[in-house]
């Protein structure tokens, strides 16, 4: 009886705090959005897809009308140029004030933010909107393989997809092993961005997993005792194809966007993408031709997910979150994954979803070159991101010349 | 030694403090934030700029001995292939350039044929130079339109795997430069033309028996060569230096130094700044070193001139070959104008499809929608291009004449030459970053005024260039008339020497704007992303390679300084019509009266 009686206090008690912390949060939130009022947040995204750009101007027009916030887009060629900026800014002691109040990041940029204290936060856990993230998903919790731990609000899925055009390609390979036998059959129409573009270095790494017979390794961070025999296969593996690349493998192309390029022409029959609806929106855009189609690997490809960081000067920080909030909300999810707009896959679960949020995300047509679940096959976890500098110098030394 | 005894008078001391001001208004305007951008690279490329990056992410870096860094950097097999490449193409670039700009000049003699092609050369420059490059993609790659007019339709429906551009022999980057470079040379050329006795000194050779060609080579160059000497060095330093041009149509793998650089800096890797800083200063070593070769072949080709005059030797070819080498000539003049063309219009035609597959000659469907979306977001971009253009071009004007208005009182002139030259030849690479670091520390990044700084860095150069030898060849007589009828100093500029001088002073306007138009690095670096203009915007959706973007933005950035130097050239006609002598005719040395 007595037992009874403190397992139900401790219940009572439990209740009673969880209430006040949700109550508390609620608080807080609406001081936050009170805060956020009239502030302007500078988002500083990559600015190469007019799609995406597109997107953000639909999303700043709601912020500034629900919360009063001015979303200001700043477009930068490359996500690196604005962390060196964040950098420079700390390193000048500028601890207010900074130029950047919300980032598009992931990845290695993220490790630099991170490990250097640029970062403001935790923060994106305690986004009210958070509680429909699919947490199952290891790359929510884990940016290539580096904890995440609040300092950035999931944004987007992607997966490593393949490109062809149906009309020039019957049979596209679905693996590593099949590409060098197509590389073979059509010399000169394969190629891969030239590293470190983002896609030619995620190549490299799809092959060393493809390749490798302990997968597993790369999540431990990068040694130096063991980088030759582990990646010894990618080497043996390039050495192959190569030779029958465009170029002869001497040259490569500068970035995946250049590949979509050439892929619409057909200089290559093959192009690369992190987006499973890249060829669904790029066929909507006219960018490339309606038989365009998708494919994976049979062994799975990488899958990583990107996200919204706020710097730690950031003077808008309480604006920086509003925002961040509201990219995640079920209705700017969905947005976000319809290729007539974007095609950028959710991070929410569906399943946590209301009926009428989840009918947003039924209603969107895929179009006829995106996958489906089943079709995408699993995820290959993305490496430590220690790994990186260390495949690209290697692949520089052999073949950057 | 008497004199040099005597106690200064007062005018000679306000004189001297006068141009002790104008001296250090220049070294803080243009000097001082380049030399400390340039010791900023400097301590970063011997990993001793603690403060800069204080963190675990480089730490091994940093905390190794000085000079460690240079070791990987020289190991780097790509290294003397990069070097190699941007030597190759640099300097190709600007001999073929000058080449073209003295074969253009012995082939077309008439003052008429000269007065076309300068009306020409304007809008020509005006094409950015990124553009001119995506323009020559769309006209010769593999699946450009040159070879789908040749090929196209008998091929098995797929373009050829040839390197026709970027090339790792950097074929396409000269020709792209040589494109871009030479329009510029020419419109120099043809701008000192005028202010010499070419004319005087050509009727001169031809009574010694000279053939034209020979005696533009040997007795008018030497004339023009001063005024062209400045343009031509700032034509090799950008060849060796530019990124823009080469990171699009030139070798990939490995690219030229300057791209190389730019890629460490756009790395996540903080560690590759490192190396990219000491290979900034390799870049830097590597163009002085050019400027002293060219320096000394300047010297051997004057001692061949000299002496080939001396000589007394006579070009003595059969009238036939001038005939063949002026068609020759023609001919390639006239491929590189139809390239041009060509290479601008596929742009335009892009801009307009909205699918145009290969093998078709022409899109097989057509939109307006690429231009509507620029329409949308266009009058932020347009707004901060234009104020930021107007009024770096307008300071920019104001300190160029209240320099060259001093110098012209000064017994000794004004000695700004190695400030102005600084941001001709500096690359932007090396001093951006160090600029940028500056800036935060005084908590001036992002602020307008600093931006509008940054962008007088390199407008006032080229300004400078452009207007300093009108202004000071003005003939005096003009101002010392008008003070003879009674106007005061002030009085006789406003209204005798400005309006006179007014064809030059638009047209260095129409020059900063266009400049200051030009600027990515300067104007993302120190704006902090707060100031986008047509160009930050066409520069970050180049990276899209979606050609029909590119198109319109290549002619939305084009359009400002087009229109700059349109009214450059038609405002003196409209407010001075009827005065002859004030047209802005810079052949007229050569017209018939």
């Amino acid at each position: 009886m007595r037992g009874m009686w403190r397992r139900c206090l401790s219940l009572l008690v439990m209740l009673v705090t969880l209430c006040a912390a949700i109550s508390v949060q609620a608080e807080d939130w609406n001081t936050l959005l009170k805060h956020a009022r009239g502030e302007t947040v500078y988002f500083n995204a990559w600015g190469g897809s007019p799609r995406v750009n597109d997107y953000i101007g639909w999303a700043a027009a709601e912020v500034k009308s629900r919360y009063g916030i001015n979303l200001k887009l700043v477009k930068v060629a490359d996500t690196s140029a604005v962390v060196g900026r964040i950098l420079a800014e700390k390193a000048a002691g500028r601890e207010k004030q900074g130029s950047v109040d919300l980032l598009w990041v992931n990845g290695e940029n993220f490790r630099t933010l991170k490990q250097n204290g640029l970062l403001f936060g935790p923060f994106s856990t305690s986004l009210p909107n958070y509680e429909w993230v699919d947490r199952s998903k290891p790359s929510v919790s884990h940016d290539f393989a580096i904890p995440v731990e609040g300092m950035e609000s999931p944004w987007g899925m992607a997966q490593l997809v393949f490109l062809y055009d149906s009309a020039r390609v019957e049979q596209p390979p679905h693996s590593m092993e099949a590409l060098l036998a197509f590389a073979r059959e059509h010399p000169g129409r394969v190629s891969y961005p030239l590293p470190p573009a983002f896609l030619g270095t995620t190549f490299l790494k799809q092959a060393l997993l493809e390749t490798m017979k302990r997968p597993m390794r790369l999540l431990q961070p990068y040694d130096e005792a063991d980088f030759s025999e582990v990646t010894a296969p990618l080497w043996d593996y390039l050495d192959q194809l190569h030779p029958y690349l465009w170029h002869q493998g001497k040259d490569f192309p500068a970035s995946a966007e250049v590949m979509n390029h050439m892929l619409d022409s057909g200089e290559l029959l093959l192009s690369i993408s992190f987006n499973p609806n890249e060829a669904s929106a790029a066929i909507l855009a006219g960018q490339l031709p309606g038989s365009v189609r998708t494919y994976v690997h049979d062994k799975g490809t990488l899958a990583n997910t990107h996200f919204l960081a706020i710097p730690f000067n950031s003077n808008h920080k309480a604006a920086a979150q509003v925002v961040a909030n509201f990219l995640l909300s079920p209705e700017a999810q969905a947005r976000k994954e319809d290729p007539s707009f974007w095609g950028d896959p959710t991070v929410l679960d569906l399943k946590l979803l209301s009926a009428e949020d989840q009918a947003r995300f039924q209603a969107i047509q895929h179009g006829s070159a995106t996958l489906t679940a089943e079709e995408m096959g699993h995820v290959l976890a993305e490496p430590h991101a220690s790994w990186v500098p260390a495949l690209e110098q290697e692949w520089q030394r052999r073949y950057g010349h | 030694m008497a004199t040099a005894l005597r106690p200064l008078t007062r005018r000679q001391w306000r004189q001297y403090w006068q141009s002790a001001g104008l001296h250090s208004l220049a070294v803080l305007l243009l000097g001082v934030p380049l030399l400390l951008g340039l010791t900023g690279t400097v301590l970063l490329s011997l990993g001793s700029w603690q403060p800069f990056i204080s963190s675990s992410a480089i730490s091994s870096a940093a905390s190794s001995p000085p000079l460690s860094l240079w070791q990987p950097l020289l190991q780097l097999p790509a290294l003397p292939h990069a070097i190699l490449l941007s030597l190759t193409t640099g300097w190709a670039a600007t001999l073929l350039s000058l080449s073209l700009t003295l074969l253009i000049l012995m082939v077309l003699r008439s003052p008429r044929q000269l007065h076309w092609l300068q009306r020409w050369l304007a809008p020509i420059l005006a094409i950015p130079h990124a553009a001119m490059a995506f323009g020559l993609m769309a006209l010769l790659a593999p699946s450009g339109w040159l070879l789908r007019l040749l090929v196209g339709g008998r091929s098995n429906g797929l373009p050829p795997d040839w390197s026709c551009v970027q090339g790792s022999s950097g074929m396409s980057l000269i020709l792209a430069l040589v494109l871009k470079e030479t329009p510029f040379l020419l419109l120099m050329t043809l701008s000192a033309l005028a202010r010499t006795d070419a004319e005087k000194r050509s009727q001169l050779a031809a009574t010694l028996g000279y053939p034209p060609g020979q005696a533009l080579l040997l007795l008018v160059w030497p004339a023009l060569y001063p005024a062209l000497r400045l343009p031509l060095l700032a034509v090799l330093a950008y060849g060796l230096s530019n990124v823009d041009m080469a990171a699009i149509i030139g070798p990939g793998n490995p690219p030229t130094l300057a791209v190389l650089i730019w890629r460490w800096l756009a790395d996540a890797d903080v560690q590759q700044w490192l190396p990219a800083s000491a290979a900034a200063l390799l870049l830097l070593a590597m163009m002085l070193l050019s400027l002293l070769v060219w320096l000394g072949l300047e010297q051997s080709g004057r001692w061949l001139l000299l002496r080939l005059t001396r000589s007394g030797w006579r070009w003595q070819w059969p009238a036939r070959w001038h005939a063949l080498g002026r068609g020759m000539a023609s001919l390639l003049i006239g491929l590189l104008m139809v390239s041009t063309v060509l290479a601008v219009l596929l742009l335009l035609c892009w801009s307009f499809s909205w699918r145009w597959p290969y093998p078709a000659l022409w899109p097989q469907s057509w939109t307006t929608q690429h231009w509507f979306s620029l329409w949308q977001a266009g009058s932020e971009l347009l707004g901060n291009s234009l104020l930021l253009g107007l009024s770096s071009a307008l300071c920019g004007l104001l300190l160029c004449v209240l320099w060259l208005e001093w110098s012209a009182h000064q017994q000794r002139p004004l000695h700004l030459g190695l400030w102005l030259w600084l941001p001709l030849l500096l690359p932007q690479l090396v001093y951006a970053f160090g600029l940028q670091w500056l800036l935060l520390r005084l908590g001036w990044d992002g602020n307008a005024l600093a931006l509008l700084w940054a962008h007088l860095l390199v407008v006032l150069p080229y300004m400078y260039l452009s207007l300093a030898d009108s202004y000071r060849g003005l003939d005096p007589r003009y101002q010392q008339q008008a003070r003879l009828l009674g106007m005061n100093y002030w009085q006789a500029l406003w209204r005798v020497k400005w309006p006179i001088l007014s064809p030059a002073l638009v047209t260095a306007l129409a020059v900063g704007f266009a400049v200051s138009n030009g600027q990515y690095l300067l104007t993302l670096y120190i704006g902090g992303g707060r100031f986008p203009t047509l160009t930050t915007e066409a520069v970050s959706l180049a990276s899209s390679w979606d050609m029909r973007v590119i198109g319109v933005y290549a002619f939305a950035q084009l359009s400002l300084p087009l229109l700059g130097f349109a009214l450059a050239l038609y405002w003196p006609k409209w407010r001075y019509a009827g005065l002859q002598g004030m047209q802005p005719d810079v052949v007229k040395g050569r017209s018939e009266p």
